[in-house]
């Protein structure tokens, strides 16, 4: 039973490590989101699993959803202002400069968020081993 | 090994694949938009669409308290 525990956390903490950090190292802000959205999908289909497998209470499945309407919503804006870099005729100069950086900000939003959800992830393995 | 063992061994088998196939979907994201054609805004789009969908899977899965089905079970001794 140990094993499957482990690899729920395992697998959101690999997730959540390749967003910037891993081996897969996004060139580009446009890259971290795809990087960013793919590790969402993989911490959504290991927080499926756990509530399969019976190991959510109902304060750590509250935590979980709260870690991802976050998540949701701050991509959902930084593909809103991907969208708008991409059409580059409508923004230049300094819109331009302010979007990038508010991108920056989206795109390290969701990566701790899915850090934190992954740290949650891995405390619910904790207490169903004890 | 018991069946109970096997079982539990069987589905962190399916886990670990599934994590693969996840961390591999990255790569090859990645790795398409930088020797093949560009991800472009419709990728981006369907990606969201694909995130979004999948929350509201889970999100729907929840009982009315957020539990797991069996987490209740357990906590109802039956």
């Amino acid at each position: 039973m140990r094993i499957r525990h482990a690899i729920i956390a395992g697998a959101a903490l690999m997730l959540a490590g390749c967003a910037t950090t891993g081996a897969l190292a996004p060139r580009d802000a446009r890259e971290t989101y795809v990087a960013a959205e793919l590790t969402f999908q993989g911490a959504l289909t290991a927080a499926a699993r756990a509530q399969e497998l019976g190991l959510l209470t109902p304060e750590t499945s509250a935590l979980l959803f709260a870690d991802f309407q976050v998540i949701d919503q701050t991509l959902n804006e930084a593909n809103a202002v991907l969208d708008l870099l991409s059409s580059e005729s409508e923004t230049a100069g300094d819109d331009r400069r302010r979007l990038e950086d508010r991108l920056d900000d989206l795109l390290a939003s969701a990566d701790l968020a899915l850090r934190i959800a992954a740290r949650r992830l891995d405390k619910i393995e904790q207490e169903a081993n004890r | 090994m018991s069946e109970v063992k096997l079982r539990a061994a069987l589905q962190a088998l399916m886990l670990l694949r599934e994590t693969v196939a996840t961390v591999g979907e990255i790569a090859r994201a990645l790795n398409d938009n930088r020797d093949g054609e560009p991800l472009t805004d419709a990728d981006l789009d369907a990606m969201r669409a694909r995130s979004a969908s999948a929350l509201e899977r889970l999100r729907e899965a929840r009982g009315d308290d957020g539990a797991s089905a069996e987490f209740r079970k357990d906590q109802s001794g039956g």
